[in-house]
């Protein structure tokens, strides 16, 4: 009689597509499995080829293991999964129990209000969610999110578990009851096992979505201590893939979304004290120069910062808020007397590597102004020092961490290349400016100064090396060294076509019109950089 | 005759559950929908009433981000709706063939996505469909259709698309499940009754199968339509809470994240964040109002 239902060629065709799919559905998965054995570097190459003696490295599971604190997220994650789906079941049956047993007043109205939650999202009520949890305490802690998880489950929960309980035979429960056992031994030894499929269910229901969520983990426990598996993986990914995509505070502060996310909410209102309840990170800033000044004045203002010691070899610097804080003219005795926890270096260049090097080894995560070093031992010396100490290392490469730069190499490396870069960046200088572009012209010019950074730029969009570059300047000013030069071009010539175009020019005579060209033009279309304040982007280097 | 008797067991059995879900759940929804009718005004909150949402709907500093979100959103419901919702039924409705073999392999297979982490699948999809380092370029490339690449991420036109597509890849599991459940409960004897009837092959599918799972396609509508006007987690690991390129891929999700919480040079707002919520909430409400008065009850449900 099967016989009108199994047609050979249809049975076919239904494989065909049937294993047409499974192969969309795996080959991801299998993408990741095979890139996870190999180096980061093979990884770009040939993404798809199977590691080989030559490509095949476990340096993947060796960095996860030394950077991210793996096994504590995962026991994060186990913690928070297992202590919701305790919850959600316990008190799911309970309730279950009691609107399926016993007929009381206000039963249909307390089971729909229960039921409203299958519907309705937790994740409407975020806002409000956080301000209790700010407000008990309860932010950054795994209970937060076991709450949460346990208050979302329980709606489903109670609904799938009391269509079950319904249908327990009333004998059984009668039974008990005349031999005198109490209502909660009847549901603890009756009816929970009885209905021990449908919790099994609940559990496999509730269980996934639990696991993978980013979205409370992210907001409710971001702190490095309370982050889940899905969490700490995102940051990770975020952190290694797309490093420009970090911010340098959002690595001190342990959040993915950069470090003023929760405090410009948390701040202004009633809040204050998470702040302080919080733990405060002690920051030494030596240097009080224009960057050093401007660091320290971004620490005095973040809540999360508090400078615990400022360094300078002179004792000028503005007057400001900054004179309240204590000043050494030693760095290595204000390591040693104030431990803090970050030391922020924008010291002239010749001792940034010793500076740092003490830094780490006192153990204080380090943000040190560019250059890192003056020579490339020195900087390999300090990179080496941060990874026996596991210490954080930031340099101030102030592209690579501001967010609009952010943006715009992302979105163009998403169009793909071959590229062209049109770069420039001509001010035009009087008066003290053209004083302060004068004295940095004694040992640097224009297009070496800031191009630097759109060299940078433009290999962080193309990932592909540079292979040529050609470079023509012109002296347009007396007041300048004879073989010195305040207007220069350069154009790179990239392995995979790209071409890159750079110009910078600084003095009283620069035109006002070509003052500020971002743009980069692949075959997918273009993105340009607006710059959006006089003094801001526009600037490479502040005049003093 | 004596009263009977205060049934405490009942309160403690209810008690822990009611608790937990008012506090966590049902007092913050209706506190956020409070905090939207205010504003911080130099640090202190006040009542502004509906100042947020005009400016919400009406300002061009804001409106133009919600709409933008609000029509994505609808692009990537609609996605959902009408390429998730059709290949898991039909994946279902292979799956569900009696005499199919390998069945449970299949059945496993596909439903992978379904458990994988959002940041997996978000860096997954990056590493496949990257233009520089990707897989998909160069395999067009080797069987000679590498005209037909274009960076599906990077591009406003289609990033929005691309990414549906790829939530469709991770989710199509769990239509296909509750599809695969119900169609297994169809008991044979209907199914032998049309098949004398000369009712058989595809046209048994479309005149007696589809008819009686008529009922799980309704809720599986509505769990996609919640779902989807909630989601976030893909856009956040795939595009970041920007949404890029240029805001193409926000959804009501990410803009309600950044606004709240702030994002880069934006600065938070608690009280703008829930006014979004508050829209959201607006949103999936009349979606499943409608789904529930207008469909559920006209819905035909045939006895077993």
């Amino acid at each position: 009689m099967n016989k009108a239902r199994s047609n050979p060629v249809s049975a076919l065709a239904m494989h065909g597509a049937l294993i047409i799919y499974t192969l969309i559905a795996m080959f991801p998965v299998f993408v990741i499995l095979i890139n996870s054995f190999k180096s980061r570097k093979a990884i770009f190459r040939e993404p798809l080829s199977l590691p080989n003696s030559d490509s095949f490295s476990m340096i993947g599971y060796e960095t996860v293991m030394q950077q991210g604190d793996f096994f504590l997220y995962f026991q994060n994650s186990m913690i928070v999964t297992v202590a919701s789906l305790f919850f959600i079941l316990l008190f799911g049956a309970m309730a279950a129990f009691a609107l399926s047993e016993y007929r009381f007043k206000g039963n249909t109205i307390m089971g729909l209000y229960l039921a409203l939650g299958i519907m309705i999202p937790i994740r409407i009520g975020t806002v409000a969610i956080l301000e209790m949890m700010v407000a008990t305490g309860l932010v950054n802690s795994l209970w937060a999110l076991i709450l949460v998880y346990t208050a979302q489950g329980l709606p489903l929960a109670i609904f799938i578990l009391s269509e079950f309980m319904r249908q327990v035979s009333d004998d059984l429960k009668n039974a008990g009851r005349v031999d005198g056992l109490s209502e909660y031994t009847i549901f603890a030894r009756i009816v929970v096992p009885l209905v021990r499929p449908a919790m099994a269910t609940v559990a496999v229901f509730n269980m996934i979505p639990i696991w993978n969520d980013l979205w409370f983990p992210l907001i409710l426990a971001p702190a490095e201590e309370t982050k889940t598996l899905t969490l700490g993986s995102q940051v990770f990914i975020g952190q290694f893939v797309t490093d420009w995509k970090r911010s340098a505070f959002g690595a001190f502060h342990g959040h993915p979304a950069g470090a003023h996310s929760l405090y410009h909410f948390l701040t202004p209102t009633h809040s204050r004290h998470y702040v302080r309840s919080r733990e405060m990170i002690k920051v030494l800033i030596a240097g009080l120069g224009n960057m050093g000044f401007s660091h320290a004045m971004a620490h005095h203002n973040h809540p999360d910062s508090q400078i615990v010691a400022l360094v300078n070899r002179s004792k000028s610097f503005p007057q400001s808020e900054l004179d309240q804080y204590p000043l050494y003219t030693d760095f290595h005795e204000a390591l040693g007397k104030v431990k803090p926890d970050l030391v922020v270096i924008a010291t002239y260049s010749d001792s940034h590597t010793d500076f740092a090097i003490a830094a780490m080894k006192a153990g204080c995560h380090v943000f040190v102004e560019k250059p890192l070093s003056t020579t490339v031992a020195d900087a390999k010396r300090v990179v080496q020092t941060a990874i026996e100490t596991g210490r954080k290392l930031v340099i101030g490469y102030i592209l690579r961490h501001h967010p609009s730069w952010m943006r715009f190499v992302d979105e163009a490396r998403n169009l793909g290349g071959p590229y062209v870069f049109r770069l420039n960046l001509n001010q035009q200088s009087t008066g003290s400016e053209w004083e302060t572009h004068k004295n940095l012209m004694q040992t640097t010019s224009p297009i070496v100064d800031c191009g630097v950074h759109y060299v940078d730029v433009m290999c962080q969009i193309t990932d592909a090396k540079p292979v040529m570059v050609n470079g023509i300047g012109l002296r347009l000013s007396d007041e300048i060294a004879p073989d010195m030069y305040n207007y220069g071009q350069l154009q790179v010539t990239f392995s995979d076509g790209s071409v890159g175009w750079y110009e910078a020019g600084w003095g009283p005579m620069m035109s006002e019109t070509a003052f500020f060209v971002k743009d980069i033009v692949s075959p997918n279309g273009s993105r340009f950089h607006r710059r959006w304040q006089q003094g801001g982007l526009g600037r490479c280097r502040r005049p003093h | 005759m004596q009263a009977p008797r205060f049934r405490w067991h009942i309160v403690v059995f209810l008690a822990p559950a009611v608790l937990v879900y008012t506090a966590v759940m049902i007092f913050p929804l209706f506190n956020t929908l409070r905090l939207a009718l205010y504003s911080e005004i130099e640090n202190v909150r006040v009542f502004v009433g509906l100042d947020n949402f005009k400016s919400l709907f009406g300002d061009p500093l804001w409106s133009k981000q919600f709409w933008n979100a609000l029509g994505n959103n609808f692009w990537f419901f609609c996605i959902h709706m009408l390429v998730q919702n059709p290949i898991g039924i039909a994946l279902a409705a292979m799956l569900s063939h009696p005499r199919l073999r390998f069945a449970a392999l299949y059945r496993s297979a596909i439903f992978i996505p379904t458990i994988l982490s959002f940041v997996i699948v978000g860096f997954a999809w990056k590493l496949i469909l990257s233009p520089i380092w990707g897989i998909a370029p160069s395999m067009l490339k080797a069987v000679g259709l590498r005209s037909l690449f274009a960076p599906w991420l990077g591009k406003e036109d289609y990033a929005l698309t691309a990414l549906s597509l790829v939530s469709v890849w991770q989710f199509v599991g769990i239509p296909m499940m509750l599809i695969y459940a119900a169609l297994l409960s169809i008991p044979d004897e209907i199914l032998e009754a049309g098949e004398i009837d000369g009712i058989t092959g595809m046209s048994s599918f479309w005149k007696i199968k589809l008819p009686l799972i008529l009922p799980s396609i309704g809720i599986i509508s509505i769990l996609t339509f919640v779902g989807n006007f909630n989601a976030f987690d893909l856009i956040y690991t795939a595009q970041g809470a920007l949404a890029g390129p240029d805001f193409s891929t926000d959804i009501l999700g990410t803009f309600m994240y950044r606004t709240f919480f702030g994002f880069q040079l934006q600065l938070g707002d608690p009280n703008m964040g829930s006014a979004i919520a508050s829209a959201m909430f607006a949103i999936i409400l009349i979606g499943v109002c409608f789904y529930l008065f207008a469909i559920q009850t006209r819905m035909r449900r045939y006895q077993l």
